[in-house]
């Protein structure tokens, strides 16, 4: 039996090549995107644990202190607790360099007397190690370069290259080239090497190490060593194993992976719902075979096996395919991911090609059957529960669809109802995996309204299509109409799209009014000078002098220096700004919340209290009055929150205290901002300029003005949200896909329609308007339902996922402008998807038509 | 510590001890029936002074016969048993002012093998040879200062640490194979050094010519294990002060890069009875200052 049916599902392929082809390039789309995204996101992870590798060299543990570094007194701890066979201390930064580029460059600060037995670095053969190892130690300025740096920009053995330092503008001299092997390899190949105690001297890190590495002695465990070095070393310093750090770099791109992720879902989901429509499709065409088979006798399970087995063989084909596109498709989302990482998250990683990961493989590809057969079920169980007398009428008299059914629609309510409580009201800590879920009970509840809200939309439609359109406006309306479980299943692949596309711009328009707010009551300095093209470099920082110079200049009244970090908190992490008090509370008053402003202004400016970011006191459960207990490389630090601030530059929280308590628990005086305030009267812009010509050609610095600075904040946020422009082109590609895939499916359903209306005189021109009209009322209706999907996951991101990623929610906030903005591109767009199969239409020879069935 | 590998800057502050060794004193009169050991110990014989202090250059040529030179002062107070050395560079400009000193104490066989015992720590490692340290006035810093393999180029020099390192006698055997050679007008005795245990030289066998008149090596080929020669030393001038007899300007050859230095020793003093405070980490930094004038 199975057989016979095989044979009539292969003849049904040969006859519509074009709708089973559709089928099974959504499948491959779907399972190509989600493979794609988790190698490159294994490439990712790859990278950075290669990263984290070459740069620990063989060490066994290493000594750090978050990014603040911490004194190296520390060293002398380390190398006289016994069992540690070798310690070196270590400084990176991450330096621009002055090129026309302004590339920038990984310095690694080691003692490279000793540090060789710990890190791989291969020097140029053609040259004797260091050039002059003498020289190397006696200058500050001296560096090595690894080959493809110097060959980059054309430097050898001798030559000097700008360098921006702490002290402003230096001229490095090279002094070795090192083959890029080892350390070599990181960061593209842009590493340098040079003294660590020079290192200290010109990036201004006074007498202070970012990390010590150092090996075992053999014999005993690092277990033993790690708990022995915690006892000796203050609180404040942490003792990991090299792979730990490659986790906390995993953490720290967390919500980019997490981002991707969704997006490969939101590919698969639409595969689904393009074999969904494909099944559809099908069934309707088979009408009349399925009840001949049904009438002679064959079972409802054969019926329901029949389909589901084609609905298989498809989605083995197309997963097939889908995993060896994906795999192509890894590299340029691997690229992508690794340039995110980098100017996002000012990641250092190391180029690594994906790599074919065979269990991933094996899971998109049971993902992509497991999909088919999903999709293809309703209307697989839908064609054997068909009353056979009835669909042995002419296709014309097909049953009703039960696809508008009110019990559906209750169903789909409820569960859309329940997506929406638990966003609102569910705890934040319930898991990541459980919130999710919050987001796929809201699509499945749609997906089942769907129907009904294509019918109640394209009834709304129809008046105005038939008076734009005439008839052949209102026939294409009829035709969604009449069956709107094919035309739900094209509407639900623009509505994915157009929801993605709408809730993602929300989320960023809602957070861009946010962070407005967060700049106008704490960014608000007249002037700002930073030391970063990003929100703030790790490593990069100014001198105190610089803002002395500031002082200088006559329009300027104050300057405060700001030192933004990120220090270990609670075995995570904590953001540490520390400014000069006085002058921030002058600013920033009326942003502080809950605390008492008589005490803010007498205890803050003494360092005797912090003040935390809304996102801090949420994640720790602090309320002002409660005591933050932070460990720094000088000692414990035990301080009262004084007032809570709305601050949105970490997702980690941050801390807020007086610079003076911070330089002493930290024993860093490094700067990252320089807030400048003016006289009154004082022209911004001239005071600018002012400032520029102190900085320019001697530090790195970008001086903005109020207005400046918050535009530049904007920038900031939309490199940010770089990863969810990406995810929309995602959404957008796939929706268009799922469009022209329907309409192509569409048209060769309604074949014998189109022959019958060209038969009794209709014009090939009208044939091609209805289908074009036809994809035009898909496109509004489109609009439409993905406008009230998005309404439900705006608040999905707004609430559940931006709790989750950053600690804090963001104000709802609808892009009602931007949906009437996309209405005519979406239009465009469903037209151009529609031509191919107008075309095709309008075509197509009457008898052949007619007697297509 | 690993007995292949010498500390870098103990060997760095040693490199001008060896230069001394040039300078080794003995009889002046020759002594043609000693055997290959006898004339080498009369070589490496010691230096009774309190203290030594010499200025001295290298002039490195790179293979297109381009050259730099560094000029440094040497100074040296105690006994080999209890020897403290600084090495204060004074021109180029680039290196105007780094210090090297060596604090050794000569290991006995106790705390040698106590040492050896504690290899694998190095806080014990630190302690047996926490004695080396380098001064840069570019950071104003004083550091310890870890090991170098005994093959690397002394600061870019054309000798190697173990070519200007201390202990040599003791390390190798000798066979005296020749007595016929004339160099530079002196009658030489040739013998081949071989190490006593294979891996604790990069050499496999060197051949010193040394003068049969004068207690100087005076031209030396060095041999990698391989056998191929990768060396070659040519000392000349020679002079003797305060009884001491040495070569003031001696060539090393690297043979496959065609690059060589020289060392010019341009002013020898003994007993001069220098600053002892100088030879301390928190002194480093006044050497430059009081070395100057001497």
């Amino acid at each position: 039996m199975i057989s016979a049916l095989w044979q009539i599902t292969f003849r049904q392929w040969g006859t519509h090549r074009l709708r089973v082809a559709m089928t099974t390039l959504g499948i491959a789309l779907g399972v190509a995107v989600y493979f794609a995204i988790r190698t490159a996101n294994a490439a990712l992870l790859d990278s950075l644990t290669v990263t984290v590798e070459r740069l620990a060299g063989k060490s066994t543990l290493e000594v750090s202190a978050g990014e603040t570094g911490f004194p190296e007194a520390a060293l002398d701890t380390v190398r006289a607790t016994p069992g540690v066979k070798l310690a070196e201390p270590v400084i990176e930064v991450i330096a621009n360099t002055a090129f026309q580029d302004e590339g920038s460059l990984l310095i690694l600060g080691v003692d490279t007397t000793g540090d060789q037995q710990l890190r791989e670095y291969e020097f140029d053969r053609s040259q004797t190690q260091v050039a002059d190892p003498l020289t190397y130690l006696a200058e500050a300025n001296s560096i090595l370069l690894s080959r493809s740096f110097a060959e980059r920009h054309g430097l050898k053995i001798g030559d000097h290259f700008p360098l921006f330092t702490a002290h402003g503008k230096m001229s490095f001299a090279v002094e070795g080239i090192f083959k890029p092997t080892g350390v070599g390899e990181v960061f593209g190949g842009n590493i340098a090497v040079m003294d660590v105690y020079s290192a200290q001297v010109v990036f201004g890190r006074g007498h202070n190490f970012d990390r010590i590495d150092l090996v075992n002695a053999p014999g005993v465990s690092v277990n033993d060593l790690q708990k022995r070095l915690q006892q000796r070393l203050p609180a404040g310093l942490e003792v990991e194993r090299p792979e730990t750090k490659g986790q906390s770099l995993e953490n720290a791109v967390t919500a980019m992976r997490l981002g991707m992720m969704i997006t490969s879902f939101i590919a698969l989901l639409v595969g689904v719902y393009i074999i969904f429509n494909s099944f559809t499709i099908a069934v309707n065409q088979r009408w009349k075979e399925i009840g001949i088979l049904r009438a002679v006798g064959v079972e409802r399970g054969n019926i329901n096996a029949m389909f589901l087995v084609e609905a298989m063989v498809m989605g083995i084909v197309g997963s097939a395919v889908g995993v060896a596109a994906g795999y192509y498709l890894a590299i340029g989302a691997s690229a992508a991911m690794g340039s995110i990482a980098a100017s996002v998250y000012g990641i250092v990683s190391t180029e690594v090609a994906p790599k074919l990961h065979w269990d991933y493989a094996l899971t998109a590809f049971g993902l992509g059957v497991a999909a088919s057969i999903g999709g293809a079920w309703m209307p697989s169980r839908a064609a054997s529960y068909l009353n056979p007398i009835l669909a042995l009428h002419n296709i014309e008299a097909r049953q009703k669809e039960s696809a508008l059914g009110w019990g559906r629609a209750l169903f789909g309510a409820a569960l859309l109802a329940l997506s929406v409580l638990l966003i609102e009201y569910s705890p934040s800590g319930v898991g990541l995996t459980f919130q999710l879920s919050y987001a796929a009970l809201m699509l499945i509840g749609l997906t089942i309204l769907l129907p009904m809200l294509v019918h109640w939309a394209a009834r709304a439609v129809r008046p105005i299509m038939d008076m734009v359109g005439g008839s052949e406006g209102a026939l294409a309306v009829d035709a969604m109409i009449q069956s709107p479980r094919r035309s739900a299943a094209t509407v639900g692949a623009l509505m994915v799209g157009l929801m993605s596309v709408y809730s993602t711009a929300a989320y960023i328009q809602s957070y861009k009014q946010m962070v407005s707010r967060w700049t106008t009551e704490l960014l608000n300095s007249d002037i700002v000078v930073t030391s970063s093209t990003l929100l703030r470099s790790s490593s990069y920082h100014f001198s105190e002098d610089l803002g002395k110079k500031f002082e200088t200049l006559p329009g300027v009244r104050e300057v405060e220096n700001v030192r933004f970090t990120l220090v270990p908190y609670e075995g995570d992490s904590a953001a540490i700004v520390s400014i000069e008090m006085p002058g921030f509370l002058k600013r920033s008053m009326n942003g502080i919340k809950g605390g008492d402003p008589q005490k803010l202004w007498t205890m803050m400016p003494r360092g005797e209290g912090v003040i935390a970011s809304k996102n801090f006191a949420v994640r720790w459960r602090y309320k002002v009055g409660d005591r933050v207990h932070l460990d720094t490389p000088t000692g414990p630090l035990e301080l009262p929150i004084l007032g809570i601030v709305e601050d949105y530059r970490s997702d980690k929280g941050t801390i807020f205290m007086d610079r003076a308590v911070y330089k002493r628990y930290w024993n860093d005086d490094a700067v990252d901002f320089i807030d400048v305030e003016l006289k009154p009267g004082q022209d911004p812009n001239v005071v600018k300029r002012e400032v520029q010509s102190v900085t320019n050609g001697t530090e790195h610095a970008l001086v903005y003005t109020k207005l400046e600075f918050k535009g530049w904040i904007d920038t900031l946020v939309d490199k940010f949200f770089m990863l969810n422009y990406m995810q929309l082109v995602v959404a957008v590609i796939v929706a268009v896909a799922g469009i022209a895939n329907t309409l192509v499916i569409s048209v060769a359903e309604r074949h014998r329609e189109f022959g019958i209306i060209r038969s009794i005189g209709g014009y090939r021109a009208q044939i091609r308007k209805m289908v074009l009209l036809e994809a035009l009322s898909i496109a509004v209706v489109g609009v439409f339902v993905g406008a009230i999907a998005a309404l439900f996951n705006t608040e999905f991101l707004s609430r559940t996922v931006s709790t989750v990623l950053a600690g804090y929610d963001v104000p709802f906030y609808f892009p009602w402008l931007l949906i009437l903005e996309t209405l005519p591109a979406v239009i465009a767009v469903s037209l151009l998807a529609g031509w191919i199969p107008a075309r095709h239409a309008m075509q197509a020879s009457v008898i052949e038509a007619i007697g297509y069935e | 510590m690993n007995k292949n590998e010498s500390r870098f800057w103990r060997k760095m502050t040693t490199a001008s001890l060896s230069l001394a060794f040039l300078l080794s004193s003995v009889t002046a009169k020759a002594q043609t029936s000693l055997d290959a050991r006898n004339i080498m110990e009369r070589v490496y014989g010691q230096d009774t002074s309190h203290d030594f202090t010499m200025k001295a250059d290298f002039e490195v040529y790179d293979r297109q016969g381009q050259s730099t030179k560094k000029e440094f002062t040497y100074m040296r107070i105690g006994t080999p048993e209890d020897q403290k050395t600084l090495v204060a560079f004074t021109a180029p400009k680039e290196i105007r002012g780094v210090v090297l000193l060596s604090i050794n104490q000569q290991r006995t066989a106790a705390n040698q093998a106590a040492a050896n015992q504690a290899a694998a720590n190095q806080a014990a490692a630190n302690q047996a040879a926490a004695s080396q340290y380098v001064y840069t006035p570019a950071t104003e810093r004083v550091r310890s200062v870890v090991q170098q393999e005994r093959s690397a180029r002394f600061i870019g020099t054309d000798f190697t640490f173990e070519d200007i390192g201390e202990g040599v006698l003791e390390e190798f055997n000798y066979k005296r194979i020749g007595d016929a050679d004339s160099i530079d007008g002196h009658k030489t005795y040739k013998i081949e050094a071989t190490p006593v245990e294979q891996g604790r030289s990069q050499y496999k066998y060197i051949y010193y010519w040394v003068a049969q008149d004068v207690p100087v090596i005076l031209f030396a080929e060095f041999y990698d294990a391989q056998g191929h020669k990768v060396r070659v030393l040519h000392a000349t001038t020679l002079k003797r002060e305060n009884g001491v007899w040495g070569a003031r300007h001696t060539e090393m050859r690297t043979v496959a890069d065609g690059t060589r230095t020289v060392l010019t020793i341009n002013g020898v003093k003994f007993n001069t009875k220098p600053d002892e405070k100088l030879f301390t980490p928190q002194g480093m930094a006044e050497v430059l200052g009081n070395s100057a004038g001497k």
